[in-house]
């Protein structure tokens, strides 16, 4: 059986073309010059690129959408409270109490100027005045801003401003289901009368608040005159800056309207 | 890499030797090409040192037959070829010995790889176990029930007398 088995694979042999495709293919290995290909170098370069353009991109998607400064309005019975970008721009709007009207104003992307102007210009109330705070961590924004804001023609509504730098107490107001600015108004008035806590404060309207800073704090009593403005920026981080107009004998808040 | 000498001498050794195991383990000669071109390749890229020509040899069968088995893993290929390969093959081969090799390209290809590295290589049963990875008891019960398929299938053709 093994030599008839041999004898019929004997007969197999490779043909003429089988070694000839092997040996043109080893031809092709040995003699065909290698191509030149910068492959090597252009994946890494061109993943390194668009990586970096990866990158780019959601650096600047996220700094476009970060807030870094937050403006306020409070009302007596509402409050607005915009989140303002590095480019000036609205990135956040956060309503507190009744506030139907807002979402019909398309607060979002629109510089910040443009922005209060539509929210104080749409209030109904022109009996009713605004308190208007400024929160950012750099004080120089927040002046820049305040003056900006300073500038602006509002249609009826008085509004009062006060801007300060403590940025980051916008997460610790907004769990307390209140706008940034009327907290720093409960710190402020709690530095004054420690057993005031957030609840007591949180319906009150911004004016009566501010009412009771005034009323407790020792150095507001009648001593500025009406145009002055009062800064204490002493620079670090968690530095408060007032900004308070002041016009007339005995009042504290300032007009601007016509 | 090998030389382009080493690479010339490997193809006038072994080619036949390869086409037979393409030929017992394929179904066409497209197939059976790409193999050889395959195994060439590797050779020519291992750097590695044979200790003797069988040594050289049996790497040789055993790349082949890895190399075969990948062409059918490949998702591409068609699975309902017809397994006459002899019908590929371009010399010419006598009745009896047709007869024969139509017979044993008919059994399962696990038949067919025992029987030619047992009957035609001449391996021993552990050399075969060796080779395929397999238990030697293994190859033992493949060679035996081979044996019987062919004795059925080829009685009066194989065994004198």
């Amino acid at each position: 059986m093994t030599d008839k088995i041999k004898s019929a694979f004997d007969e197999i042999k490779a043909e003429d073309e089988f070694r000839t495709s092997a040996k043109y293919f080893l031809y092709e290995k040995y003699n065909k010059a290698p191509e030149k290909s910068n492959k090597s170098i252009r994946r890494p370069v061109f993943a390194a690129v668009c990586a970096f353009l990866v990158v780019l991109s959601c650096v600047g998607i996220a700094s476009y959408s970060i807030p870094v400064s937050a403006i306020s309005l409070d009302y007596d019975n509402s409050c607005v409270e915009l989140g303002v970008n590095s480019f000036d721009k609205v990135v956040t709007v956060t309503c507190f109490g009744e506030n139907d009207d807002i979402e019909n104003l398309k607060l979002k992307n629109k510089n910040y100027r443009e922005a209060v102007t539509l929210v104080i210009n749409s209030t109904e109330d022109t009996d009713s005045s605004a308190v208007l705070s400024v929160n950012c961590k750099n004080p120089e924004k927040c002046k820049e801003i305040s003056e900006q804001i300073n500038q602006c023609n509002f249609d009826n509504t008085s509004v009062d401003y006060n801007s300060q730098s403590h940025h980051g107490l916008s997460s610790e107001a907004h769990s307390h289901g209140i706008s940034t600015g009327k907290y720093n108004a409960y710190l402020e008035l709690k530095e004054l009368d420690p057993d005031v806590n957030v609840d007591e404060i949180k319906n009150l309207p911004m004016k009566e608040i501010r009412e009771r800073i005034y009323a407790l704090s020792p150095d507001e009593n009648g001593k500025n005159d009406g145009n002055d403005d009062t800064q204490d920026c002493s620079g670090t981080e968690n530095t408060s800056c007032h900004t308070s107009d002041r016009q007339g004998s005995g009042q504290h808040h300032g007009k601007n309207g016509k | 890499m090998r030389s382009e000498e080493e690479a010339y001498r490997a193809i006038e050794k072994y080619s036949d030797m390869i086409r037979r195991i393409c030929m017992v383990n394929l179904k066409n000669y497209a197939d059976s090409e790409d193999v050889f071109q395959t195994v060439l390749l590797k050779y020519i890229l291992s750097s590695k040192v044979f200790e003797s020509e069988e040594h050289e040899k049996a790497w040789f069968i055993r790349v082949t037959l890895n190399a075969c088995k990948d062409v059918f893993k490949s998702f591409f290929r068609t699975k309902t070829e017809p397994l006459d390969t002899l019908k590929d093959y371009k010399s010419e081969i006598s009745t009896e010995s047709t007869d024969i090799l139509h017979t044993i390209l008919a059994l399962p290809s696990k038949y067919r790889q025992v029987i030619y590295l047992y009957y035609y290589e001449g391996y021993s049963a552990v050399e075969i176990a060796k080779l395929l990875k397999k238990n030697v008891n293994t190859v033992y019960t493949l060679l035996s029930r081979a044996k019987k398929l062919l004795k059925d299938e080829l009685a009066g053709e194989l065994y004198d007398g």
